[in-house]
This record gives C-alpha cells, sequence and structure tokens, in this order.
C-alpha cells in the first residue's frame, strides 16, 4: 500500500482513539466531536483511496510500479507521459480568483462588490476559455497530422 | 515515495493538513456571518449558543494553520543544509515520518490556545502539546547530525539556516513551557506569547524563506545574489531578532500585558521596550543590503550556471533558468540524490577515460 494511502489511515487511527480518550476524560462535546469529525474524515480519505487503488490494480499492466519500485525512470501515472501538453502562462487564473474573492466578499459589505469583482472575474475567465479553446484546437490539429502521417497511404 | 525531496514531502503534507484544517473555519465564518446578518444565535449565549465555539472551530483551524505556513520551510531547510554540508540527509525516513507525525498531532493540540476559558480538559491538551515537540525536536537532531563532521560551506543559504535553528529552537523551549498549563495561565496575553510566536513562526518561515531564496534565486532567475550584502543581511536579521524579541520575552514574564498602547512609568519597561523597538528597526534596515542584492542582480546578465552549488535534486539537472517544461526527458531517479548520483557517476567515468588514455599512451 503506497505510503500517501498508510498516511490517512494512521491520521484516522490517531484521531479515533484521541477522541474517545479525550471523551472519557472530559466529557466535554465540541473537542469531541471535532476530534472524531478529523478521524472520520480522515478515515474516509483512507478507504476512498485504498478502494481505487484496488480497482487500479488489476489494469495495471505488467504490475506497473506503484512509485515505490526500484525503476531507472519517472513516476507513472499523470507525470507518467512526458509529451503530455502543458498549458500557456497565463494571468487568467489568477484573475478568476481576485474576482471570486471580492464577488463573494459582497456577502458581507454590499452588493457593489459583485460589480468591482465581475470586471476581473469575467475577464480571466473569457481569457482562460479562450485560451484553453486554442490550445485544444492546436493539439487537435497536431494530433490529426500526426494520424494522417503515419496513415498506411501516406 | 521515499525518493521525494523533502520540500516536496512538506508540502504533500501541508496540502494534507490544508483539507482537514480550513473546512472548520470555513463553517465557523459562515455561522459568524449566519450570527450577524441573518440573526442566528450560534455563538450567542441569549439564544442558547456558545461562544466558545467560536474558539474551539476557530483554533481546531488556528493551530495546524500553523504547521501548514511551517512545514514547507522546514522542507527548504531540510534541501539546503545537506547540500552545504556535503553529506546526505541524516534520518531521512525519520524526517519523513516526523513530518506526518507532526501533521497528525497538529489537529489535536488546538485547545492550547484555550487553557484558560476553563472549558477545555487541561492534562490531555498539555500532553498532546508536549508530545509535538518530539517529531519537533527530532528534525532540529537530524538537521544538527546532517552537519556532524560534514564539509561544511558557510553560504548565505547555510548561514539563514544555522540562523533558524537558533531562532526556531528559542521558540519551540518557550512553546513546551507554554504547553504546561500553570506556566500558561500566568502568560496568557503577555509580551512571552508574543515572543514565541514570532520566534517560532517568523523566525522558522523568514529565514528559512531567505535561505530558499538565495538557495534557489540562481536557478529561478540564472543570477547568483550578492554574498556581501546576503551576510550583512544575515547578521542584521539575526542581531535584529535577538534585540526585538528577547526583551519581550523578559517584559511578558514581568507580566506586560501585549495589545497595550501605553502602560506606567512605574513599571520599569521602558528600556526593554526601547531595546525591543531598536531591533525592529534594525531587522528593517536589514531588509535593505537584500533589495539592493536583489537589484543588482537582475541588472546583471543571466550568466548563472546549472547548478552552482553542488545541489542533489533534480531542478539543479536542468539549465538555469529551467526552460519551459523542465526536461527533455526525466531524468532516472534512483535515490534521494539524483543530481548527486549523476555527478559521481560522470566523475567516475572522466577518471576511467583519463586512465585509458594513460593507459594508451
Amino acid at each position: 500500500m503506497p505510503e500517501e494511502v498508510r498516511f490517512f489511515g494512521r491520521l484516522s487511527l490517531f484521531a479515533l482513539a484521541a477522541g474517545l480518550i479525550y471523551w472519557f476524560l472530559s466529557y466535554e462535546n465540541a473537542g469531541t466531536v471535532l476530534l472524531l469529525g478529523f478521524g472520520v474524515a480522515t478515515g474516509v480519505a483512507f478507504l476512498v483511496l485504498r478502494g481505487g487503488q484496488r480497482r487500479a490494480a488489476p489494469h495495471a499492466a505488467g504490475g506497473a510500479s506503484d512509485g515505490d519500485a526500484e525503476t531507472d525512470t519517472g513516476p507513472d501515472g499523470p507525470f507518467g507521459d512526458e509529451s503530455a501538453p502543458v498549458p500557456t502562462r497565463s494571468a487568467a487564473p489568477l484573475a478568476v480568483g481576485f474576482g471570486l474573492a471580492v464577488v463573494v466578499l459582497a456577502g458581507a459589505f454590499g452588493p457593489w462588490f459583485v460589480i468591482v469583482g465581475a470586471v476581473p472575474l469575467l475577464a480571466g475567465a473569457i481569457d482562460w476559455l479562450r485560451a484553453a479553446n486554442r490550445e485544444l484546437d492546436q493539439l487537435s490539429a497536431a494530433t490529426h497530422r500526426d494520424t494522417t502521417d503515419r496513415s498506411p497511404g501516406a | 515515495m521515499f525518493r521525494m525531496p523533502m520540500f516536496t514531502w512538506t508540502i504533500l503534507v501541508t496540502a494534507v493538513l490544508i483539507l482537514f484544517a480550513f473546512p472548520s473555519v470555513t463553517a465557523d465564518l459562515a455561522m459568524l456571518f449566519i450570527d450577524r446578518h441573518f440573526g442566528g444565535g450560534f455563538f450567542d449565549p441569549s439564544q442558547g449558543g456558545d461562544p466558545v465555539l467560536w474558539q474551539h472551530l476557530f483554533w481546531f483551524f488556528g493551530h495546524p494553520e500553523v504547521y501548514i505556513l511551517i512545514l514547507p520551510y522546514f522542507g527548504i531547510v531540510s534541501e539546503v543544509i545537506p547540500v552545504f554540508s556535503s553529506k546526505p540527509l541524516f534520518g531521512y525516513r525519520a524526517l519523513v515520518f516526523a513530518t506526518i507525525a507532526i501533521a497528525g498531532l497538529s489537529m489535536g493540540v488546538w485547545a492550547h490556545h484555550m487553557f484558560t476559558t476553563g472549558e477545555v480538559d487541561l492534562p490531555f491538551f498539555s500532553i498532546m502539546s508536549l508530545l509535538i515537540a518530539v517529531p519537533t525536536g527530532i528534525k532540529i537532531f537530524n538537521w544538527t547530525a546532517t552537519m556532524w563532521r560534514g564539509s561544511l560551506r558557510f553560504t548565505v543559504p547555510m548561514l539563514w539556516c544555522l540562523g533558524l535553528l537558533y531562532v526556531f529552537t528559542t521558540g519551540g523551549i518557550t512553546g513546551v513551557m507554554l504547553a504546561s498549563p500553570p506556566i500558561d495561565f500566568q502568560a496568557q496575553d503577555t509580551y512571552f506569547v508574543v515572543a514565541h510566536l514570532h520566534n517560532v513562526l517568523i523566525g522558522g518561515t523568514m529565514f528559512a524563506g531567505f535561505a530558499g531564496v538565495y538557495f534557489w534565486f540562481p536557478k529561478m532567475t540564472g543570477r547568483t545574489l550578492d554574498e556581501r550584502l546576503g551576510r550583512i543581511h544575515v547578521a542584521a536579521w539575526v542581531i535584529g531578532f535577538a534585540l526585538t524579541f528577547i526583551p519581550q520575552y523578559i517584559l511578558g514574564a514581568e507580566g506586560m500585558p501585549r495589545r497595550i498602547a501605553d502602560y506606567p512609568a512605574s513599571t520599569g519597561w521602558e528600556a526593554l521596550n526601547m531595546v525591543s523597538t531598536v531591533g525592529a528597526l534594525v531587522l528593517a534596515a536589514g531588509m535593505l543590503p537584500f533589495l539592493l542584492a536583489v537589484y543588482r542582480a537582475l541588472r546583471r546578465p543571466a550568466d548563472a550556471p546549472s547548478d552552482p552549488w553542488g545541489g542533489n535534486s533534480l531542478e539543479w539537472a536542468t539549465t538555469s533558468p529551467p526552460p519551459h517544461h523542465n526536461f527533455d526527458r526525466l531524468p532516472p531517479i534512483r535515490s534521494l540524490r539524483p543530481v548527486f548520483d549523476a555527478r559521481i557517476a560522470a566523475e567516475a567515468e572522466r577518471r576511467e577515460a583519463e586512465r585509458h588514455e594513460a593507459g594508451g599512451s
């Protein structure tokens, strides 16, 4: 089992044990609920990750490594394909995050914040979507070119 | 996983802590918002609410937040010290498990901020708070052991790490003192707590942060920061930190409360407060050499080599600054120090080639 999965299991056991001990020491509700809640949350994360790992195991080709095995190459999984495209640099995610934060502040400080926040939010979102579309078009064009080059008639 | 650099480990553990700590303060703020704008009564005793619940939910986030801030900086120190000690990191696995233990324990110690509310179990949270000193101590011990009998190079990043050991350990020891309820009751809301927090959090993050900036600046920009200006920067901060916060410990022990604008002359606190103020000015002045170093570095052409320090981790295998996508092919990672391994292999090949040449001639 990979260390990152065991990590959640250990946290869960620790927090559940601490929660139980705390309850019998103090009979104090808030602290007990927080400790046990942390234990349950990490336990759920552990079970989900372990389930995902078990489901993935039969599909792993030729007993592919989980990252701990001694391989000479880099890691498997999302970083295994070195030819994967990298998005171009952009300030759009920053603009969206900033805009969203300002819009949410409207709940506390008044509706003007929606107008102020909407400008960077919309500008960033439009820029981001356009860039993503452009990159997807370029990628599909490159894939199409690659397929055409490799076809028997080519 | 056990070939990941410590910095990457600490970022991973920090990310997990964020996942579990932030929902608590989000819920807390949502409840406060409902109380203030929609007449809710979560924290209002007249409606059956409990103001201490605010503290519980805030500190359930607030204490792990301290580790969310500091753990990545521990990772930086764990990267810098082995490079300038010319040794592998001592007890790598112990450091990984200490990081995980800190994460787990940090979620169970929040109520030591609430000892004086009278609504939490003092022995339980005192023991839990004292326990967290163990994995933290492992880190300090392992960094010191990494330097032990190493071939030390006192470059600016290394000097920042040494400064951190002094500043953070001082803060850590006073933290152990505050974990004891009898001392905490005396020191609650005094300058002692202010000094402790700044030693741990500001000392820990800023000293390690500057170590990281000086260490990775050549990689990020292709330009090296001036060593002489960097040394002045470190010296000013070590002296400034001592001048600012050691008097605050004494003031706190004498009972000076925090968050006050003035105090009676009869208390005799003026001299120590003046020393503390001078220390803060030294800290501020200490930033000038750093800003000058950055300005001068950025005006020079980018001529830093790929690996100016003899580094261990992967970033030193690519150019400074790295190209888009970092590597054409990912270098082999057979140990914790892939670039060190490659350097040793290249050196062995060069010697072999020289021996062949000498044998052939």
